[in-house]
């Protein structure tokens, strides 16, 4: 090889390289890293969820609006606009779990055969399985659930309203028995994984379920209306 | 490259700028720019493969597809929002209004307003905690397991049951109000459905005492320290006022009946 081939050969790799270069450069730019992917996950999940808010927000506001008709349309009659009122007490009550309920559901039996294997987070997951599977109300060992209700160990017990419990628990349930059924007994779901922690659960169909409402006193000290609010 | 071919003695840069090499010394350095290009040519056509399969052409036009639709969403839903809380005026101007007819009625709106505070269906403000919870930034290699390293709704279960336990009395995932048969799954707090996954990060709003809010998660052997093993990042920051708003999703009892013979 001669100088001047020698030169021409690199002048020649040196162009296809920087050819390379400019066009891996280039494509690197385009995707945006590995990031890509990820932020379309992370949109496409964004939608479903705001999706199906958007479905809650129009329900609510057509039971609003039907709530309103009725207080317009009974605006004149006393009586009838008394039972208005009472039977929105009585949902907001039912919601709040200040009223005994019953209806169909289940009663679940859960037991240890070693000690000490049934913990807080067991619980947890069970009544997270029920709401999601629509439970309408629960209660374990005649605690009733409610917004503020906390499951949590405290020395040999598990505490539910604050009150101490030990095994067996008793979890009653109203709703779809089927579908809550179906919640729990999935493969691979939380009866599965509990019986691998030598904890049994037992589960009734039942007809009719009576759920005590809450039994504790509901005040609270630090959260108010928001003053704003007309 | 340039250094070694000098040590070498097979390069010399004469003082008029011109380099000149001996013929191993040019077969050298032709060698390595051809293995460089070979290198580079093979990382082109993967990270090109790599673009077909992962990122289409057309990744770029849904992720801005989707973006349009998250925007539309996010505008629409704050529009419901706001007639939602102007239908829930009317109805408590209606209350009101109905409370001065009668005297029982009164009463029962009073009761009223009292019980939709605790069901949580009202907007509340208060002093409390705010805790954000994001997915672990430690670098982690492929033999360990990924999902420890991600915010999962047991998390977000023990965090918002400890919130519980210290006493708080509002309290909201990623401004969606908690309420008795909220169900924390993927898609985050809805009521019955479930939809979607999740999506990090998470913010849990608690009105109560802020002290005890925050002690309870920062007690040695806590659910921060827990989760702060796994790198998950958590901060939780005091607040003197926040505010929770009210459960906003449909209320139906299918099942569910007042016990009657009470």
């Amino acid at each position: 090889m001669n100088k001047k081939s020698g030169q021409l050969a690199i002048m020649v790799v040196s162009i296809v390289l920087g050819i390379m270069l400019a066009a891996q450069f280039k494509n690197v730019q385009k995707v945006g890293g590995t990031a890509s992917i990820q932020r379309a996950e992370e949109l496409a999940a964004r939608v479903q969820k705001l999706t199906q808010e958007n479905e809650d927000l129009q329900k609510q506001i057509q039971q609003f609006q039907q709530r309103i008709k009725e207080y317009e349309q009974s605006a004149q009659d006393t009586g009838q606009l008394a039972k208005t009122v009472e039977s929105e007490l009585q949902q907001a009550r039912m919601l709040a779990g200040l009223t005994d309920v019953e209806g169909p559901g289940l009663i679940i039996t859960v037991d240890e055969n070693v000690p000490m294997a049934i913990q807080y987070d067991n619980l947890l997951s069970i009544v997270n399985e029920l709401n999601a599977a629509g439970a309408e109300a629960i209660s374990i060992n005649e605690q009733r659930i409610i917004a503020t209700t906390e499951i949590r160990n405290a020395g040999n017990h598990i505490n539910i309203n604050t009150t101490p419990y030990s095994p067996p628990f008793t979890i009653k349930v109203i709703g779809d028995a089927d579908n809550l059924e179906k919640a729990l007994t999935l493969r691979g779901g939380v009866i599965d994984i509990l019986s691998t922690y030598n904890i049994s659960v037992r589960i009734q169909k039942k007809d009719n379920v009576v759920i005590p409402k809450y039994s504790g006193v509901l005040e609270f000290k630090y959260a108010k209306p928001v003053s704003s609010e007309k | 490259m340039y250094w070694n071919l000098n040590t070498l003695n097979l390069c010399l840069l004469r003082s008029d700028g011109v380099i000149y090499m001996n013929k191993t010394a040019q077969q050298a350095l032709i060698a390595m720019v051809v293995a460089l290009a070979a290198f580079l040519g093979m990382l082109q056509f993967k990270s090109s493969k790599g673009t077909e399969t992962l990122y289409p052409a057309s990744l770029v036009s849904t992720i801005s597809s989707l973006q349009g639709q998250v925007d539309e969403l996010e505008e629409t839903n704050q529009k419901l929002i706001n007639e939602l809380k102007e239908c829930q005026a009317s109805i408590a101007t209606l209350e009101k209004k109905a409370g001065e007819s009668n005297v029982y009625i009164k009463e029962l709106t009073e009761q009223l307003d009292k019980v939709r505070i605790l069901a949580g269906l009202t907007e509340l403000e208060g002093p409390g905690v705010r805790v954000t919870l994001d997915d672990s930034n430690m670098a982690i290699t492929d033999d360990q397991n990924v999902s420890a390293y991600l915010v999962h709704e047991e998390d977000l279960l023990n965090v918002i049951n400890e919130l519980k336990a210290a006493g708080a009395e509002a309290i909201s995932l990623n401004g969606q109000r908690l309420v008795a048969n909220t169900q924390i799954k993927c898609g985050g707090p809805t009521i019955i459905a479930a939809t979607g996954r999740f999506v990090p990060p998470f913010v849990i709003e608690a009105i109560g005492d802020p002290a005890a809010l925050e002690s309870i998660l920062i007690q040695p052997g806590g659910l921060y320290d827990i989760l702060k093993f796994w790198g998950i990042q958590i901060k939780i920051d005091k607040v003197d006022k926040l505010s929770v708003p009210g459960y906003y999703g449909p209320i139906n009892f299918k099942y569910a009946r007042p016990v009657q013979s009470k």
